[in-house]
């Protein structure tokens, strides 16, 4: 047992013209995570506090926080790697909506317009069987299809932060995941997207949404290699038969 | 990078124009990591103090193979310069990419026609 | 409950001072002003060199002076620093490599890059301090 003191980022649309913090005495168990934490404060403290959160296990991504100004997991930050007084705020870079909740409509809008979904090379029936694939073919995208969407790498990303126009770590990473999976034929349709200026272009290869990110997909990687393969694409354009708009 | 560099519209292109800038500057950066601590060791004299010496500067650039080497690493380094430093000013806040971008890569650009002019003058 | 997101500001000019990384990558980034500036300096050394003798005789001295070799010092500390952090990022713009039926790990891309790099330092010293 240890009493830790949260200081949490509070702002209520309804009442508040600004966020302030707020201070809360919690008495922590070492094994806990900053998610625990957070929960006894509404449990017990005010119920009021406003946060996301589900699995507890690092695998819906919906409890992202900036804990003492990182972004963090909270359920996948423990309590024991931190001092008495710790700084809860909402992500950073990303508009509040109320308290630790964060609008993320223009995440998911990018989503959309990067088409982050299988566009299959080949149409084929049910009865024709499965899209297969080696394991050596799901090798070349296996570690970014494992975003969690938690958007900690938006948080991490100064260029992000200075001009959300940027399409960002983990749209761009999981362009380059349906890019590289062999079933997939959408590459030039994502072009418009992921290969102009502000697609990879944008990124000045910061590598922050790398060292954030909680499944080691590497966002950084994928933009520098989405460049050399957008360079290509650029100059065989010129030889290529150009694609109709 | 406000002022984008946007393929306009009916542009068969399907990637930036970036994508023109960032090879030399991916090459210039690769080749300065690997040749301009030992080339700043060797002008500083620190090592080897006569080797670029008049006559054996003069020698060196005075064939075409020597003049084609030289001129490689100027403009490759200087390219890289130019780019880094068009998207560091706008991480400084300077925001006028137009104005930068020009500034940047016509300097490069200069900065390659003397090396060529007073190679050749060599 | 009306929607009316709160927006934080984030300081345009100064951004980069409030945390390690970001801080880091900037001087990364500002390396390019050495380079740029040893350019410069190299273009001077090629239009004395046009100039013949005496013109190169005094751009050498003035290299090898000691303000000449501090100035170069600095811009070696941040040519130093590029090829460091060049270096380091390297795994990340290389596109997977296999050997053996293995991935090629990040480690042996950057320890590769720096035998590369003493190789090549090695032998533009002994050909331009030798032959």
């Amino acid at each position: 047992m240890r009493d830790v003191t949260l200081e949490i980022l509070r702002y209520d649309p309804d009442r508040d013209d600004a966020p302030h913090f707020e201070s809360y005495q919690v008495p922590a168990q070492e094994e806990w995570v900053i998610l625990d934490a957070i929960n006894y404060v509404k449990d017990h403290i005010d119920p009021s506090l406003t946060y996301r959160w589900s699995c507890h296990m690092a695998v819906c991504g919906s409890c992202g926080m900036m804990v003492n100004e990182e972004p963090k997991l909270s359920c996948k930050a423990f309590l024991r790697d931190y001092g008495d007084r710790i700084r809860v705020e909402p992500m950073a870079n990303f508009p509040i909506e109320k308290d630790l909740v964060v609008v993320m409509d223009d995440f998911i809008e990018k989503m959309k317009e990067s088409k982050t979904w299988l566009i299959p090379k080949e149409d084929r029936s049910i009865e024709e069987g499965e899209y297969r694939q080696t394991p050596l073919e799901l090798d070349a995208f296996r570690q970014y299809s494992m975003c969690i969407n938690c958007l900690l790498c938006y948080s991490a990303c100064p260029q992000y932060a200075l001009g959300t126009e940027f399409v960002g770590p983990a749209a761009l990473a999981l362009t380059y995941r349906y890019n590289n999976d062999s079933r997939d034929g959408g590459q030039e349709q994502r072009a418009d997207v992921f290969a102009k200026s502000d697609g990879v272009w944008h990124c000045s290869f910061v590598g922050a949404c790398s060292e954030v990110c909680p499944k080691h997909v590497d966002p950084a990687a994928a933009i520098q290699l989405g460049k050399m393969d957008s360079a290509v694409d650029y100059f065989t354009s010129f030889v290529t038969k150009p694609r109709s708009r | 990078m406000a002022a984008s560099s946007h393929a306009p519209s009916g542009d068969p292109r399907r990637a930036s124009h970036k994508a023109l800038v960032w090879l030399p500057f991916a090459a210039g950066g690769m080749l300065a990591a690997f040749i301009v601590p030992v080339m700043v060791l060797l002008t500083t004299g620190l090592v080897f103090p006569n080797a670029l010496s008049y006559e054996r500067a003069h020698a060196f650039a005075d064939n075409y193979l020597g003049k084609l080497v030289l001129f490689g690493v100027l403009v490759a380094l200087m390219w890289h310069a130019a780019h880094r430093l068009r998207i560091t000013a706008h991480d400084f806040g300077i925001r006028n990419d137009l104005v930068i971008r020009h500034a940047c890569y016509w300097a490069a650009a200069v900065g390659s026609v003397l090396t060529l002019v007073f190679l050749l003058a060599i | 409950m009306a929607r009316r997101p709160y927006i934080r500001e984030v300081p345009r000019f100064s951004w980069w001072a409030k945390k390690h990384v970001y801080t880091t990558y900037m001087l990364r980034e500002a390396t390019c002003i050495a380079i740029a500036v040893y350019c410069g300096l190299l273009i001077v050394g090629l239009i004395r060199l046009s100039q013949g003798e005496a013109a190169y005789g005094a751009y050498l001295a003035a290299m090898q002076s000691p303000v000449g070799i501090a100035v170069q010092i600095v811009i070696g500390l941040f040519a130093l620093y590029h090829t460091i952090t060049w270096f380091t990022l390297a795994p990340k713009g290389i596109p997977p490599m296999r050997f053996g039926g293995e991935r090629v790990k990040p480690q042996a891309i950057v320890a590769a890059h720096y035998v590369g790099w003493a190789g090549v330092s090695a032998v533009v010293l002994l050909f331009v301090g030798l032959v």
